[in-house]
């Protein structure tokens, strides 16, 4: 049983150990969150987490997927982008695991993972509309590298929805709370909708839904309006990024495609213009180690093996940095 | 006021062309589509603003280069008639050239890139100098008629544009020839008619680099 991979996450305050099997198929997908008690962004906090947690979580994995350490044919790593304490910390935990082992080391851009991963709920060459808490990407394969077509100018999707939770005084995460909040709420608000080109920005919506929350509007009023108007700027952004590439299909990745009124858009509008949409469960939509592993694969099929003098963290690792050699 | 609608000249992702009369005169009428995906007052903003500003957009073009003159707008439709620009949209035309399917003179056509590239650099020129940045410069977004270009689509333009704006007009163009016409002068050539046209283009040029240099600026990745 050799030619397994496993894959480390790491790249924000979810911490993730993921193994797939030759075929590609995931064996284990271990994932751990670590929840601020205080909202807002802790990445030395996240980075303790990971630290203390990720030794443990590799064993765990180890051991749901009945497997032996010297099954492992490599370890793959979420090298950026990312806070750089928590990347810092699963680049550790890969290095020592492929010294330990005497295994290559693959270094994966965890937007990209989001991507591949896709492959597991059929879609063939879809528009990646990514939404996490720091990123918001409309991405796709084209003409032989990963291209970005539209994504945020200011802060990630997630992001603003829990800073709002935040000032409310919802804890984080707040964006769950905040869905279910909308699903009462009535008054559409006016909102800036903030679309240039094929980018989109979020701030406004912040500050004007403060002022709004201010002049007394309704939570409920207020997350409706927030979602209908953030989540139309996505949906069309993706609609473009369709219509330009000439391509078919769309897939969803990310914390935010949790939402269910977002799901829906998509599929509204996929089904306006004939095309298909897939949304991968939970344990693979949220940061995971198995979209890692499963990237790695085919990096590793490929031979696309860093050295550990070339396994330094890139917290803003590019999505049209990656130089593909596996596709 | 007698309109007809004829074929669908182009469905895109946000508004359908038609082809149409109105009279005697042949008219194109483009109007906004309704998304199913997004709240109803949010969809009927969006369309009215966008027909709004590409209707402003279009006259205020209009002094500065050859555009189509608008007949009518509709609020309510969410549609613009304008009159029909009658000759190929630039793309269609530089492809025909560069296939070869185009009886050319025996330098290939490079006269007639040159040439078109040239007006397209000219007609840049003179909009910014109006203050307009275009916002969308492809070459679907042309049209070739009576030797000159004309500009249409300006929906992504902006009033009271800056060096930025322009430059970054100049950046999406050379991203669509790269990605189009790949292989042809058309960008260099453009670039010549706009230095030659207009007083500070040489700050805008330069200005290319800059935000080439700062690497986050693909609105449109090539395809
Ligand atoms: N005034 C016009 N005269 C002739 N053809 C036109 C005119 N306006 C638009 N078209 C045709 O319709 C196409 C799409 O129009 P455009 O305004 O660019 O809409 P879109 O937003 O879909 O790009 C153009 O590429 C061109 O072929
Ligand atoms: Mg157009």
């Amino acid at each position: 049983m050799t030619g397994h991979i496993v894959g480390i996450e790491g790249t924000a305050h979810t911490a993730g150990v993921g193994i797939v099997g030759p075929d590609g198929r995931i064996l284990s997908n271990i994932i751990d969150s670590y929840s601020p008690e205080e909202g807002g962004i802790h990445p030395r906090e996240a980075a303790d987490h990971h630290s203390d947690i990720l030794p443990d979580m590799i064993d765990r994995a180890m051991k749901e997927a009945d497997l032996d350490r010297t099954d492992l044919a490599a370890v793959a790593f979420s090298q950026g982008p990312g806070l750089g304490p928590c990347l810092r910390t699963a680049a550790t935990a890969a290095r020592a695991l492929s010294v330990s082992m005497d295994i290559p080391l693959i270094g994966v851009n965890h937007c990209v993972a989001h991507l591949e991963v896709g492959d597991l709920t059929g879609a063939t060459d879809p528009i990646l509309l990514y939404v996490s808490g720091g990123n918001t990407q409309v991405i796709a394969f084209v003409n032989g590298r990963y291209r970005v077509f539209g994504e945020t100018m200011d802060i990630g999707i997630g992001n603003m929805l829990d800073k709002f939770g935040s000032t409310l005084g919802i804890p984080f995460p707040a964006a769950p709370v905040l869905e279910a909040k909308a699903r009462n709420g009535g008054e559409l608000l006016p909102l800036p909708y903030s679309v240039k080109g094929m980018d989109v920005a979020f701030s406004g919506i912040l500050t004007s839904a403060a002022r709004l929350h201010e002049k007394g509007a309704s939570i409920e009023d207020l997350s409706h309006s927030i979602q209908e108007t953030a989540f139309a700027m996505l949906v069309e952004v993706t609609e473009r990024a369709l219509a330009h590439t000439g391509k078919e299909e769309v897939l969803l990745g990310g914390g935010v495609a949790q939402n269910a009124r977002l799901v829906e858009m998509v599929d509204i509008m996929c089904r306006e213009r004939g095309a298909s949409h897939f949304v991968p469960p939970p344990p693979l939509l949220r940061d995971n180690g198995a979209m890692i592993a499963y990237t790695g694969l085919k990096m590793f099929n490929a031979g696309a093996f860093i050295s550990i003098e070339e396994s330094g963290i890139l917290q803003r690792f590019r999505t049209e940095e990656v130089e593909v050699t596996w596709r | 006021m007698e309109v007809t609608r004829g074929d669908v000249i182009r469905r895109g992702s946000e508004a359908v062309v038609h082809a149409g009369t109105w009279e005697d005169m042949k008219v194109v009428i483009k109007t906004r589509i309704s998304k199913g995906y997004r709240h109803p007052s949010i969809d009927l903003q969006l369309r009215s603003e966008r027909t709004r500003h590409e209707a402003r957009m279009l006259r205020a073009a209009r002094d500065h280069v050859w555009t189509p003159r608008i007949i009518d707008i509709d609020l309510k439709e969410h549609t613009i008639m304008m009159e029909m620009i009658e000759g190929p949209v630039v793309r269609d035309l530089v492809l025909e050239i560069t296939d070869g399917n185009l009886d050319v003179r025996p330098d290939g056509g490079r006269d007639q890139i040159s040439a078109i590239g040239r007006s397209i650099g000219a007609g840049l020129a003179k909009l910014h100098a109006g203050g307009l940045a275009h916002g969308d410069p492809t070459t679907s977004n042309m049209i070739y008629h009576d030797g000159e270009v004309w500009f249409i689509d300006l929906s992504l333009g902006s009033r009271g544009a800056d060096i930025e704006e322009k430059a970054v007009d100049l950046r999406l163009l050379r991203e669509a020839v790269e990605s189009t016409h790949p292989g042809t002068t058309l960008f260099d050539d453009a670039i010549d008619g706009y230095l030659s046209t207009s007083p500070d283009g040489d700050a805008v040029v330069e200005h290319i680099e800059r935000i080439d240099s700062r690497g986050r600026y693909r609105r449109r990745p090539a395809v």
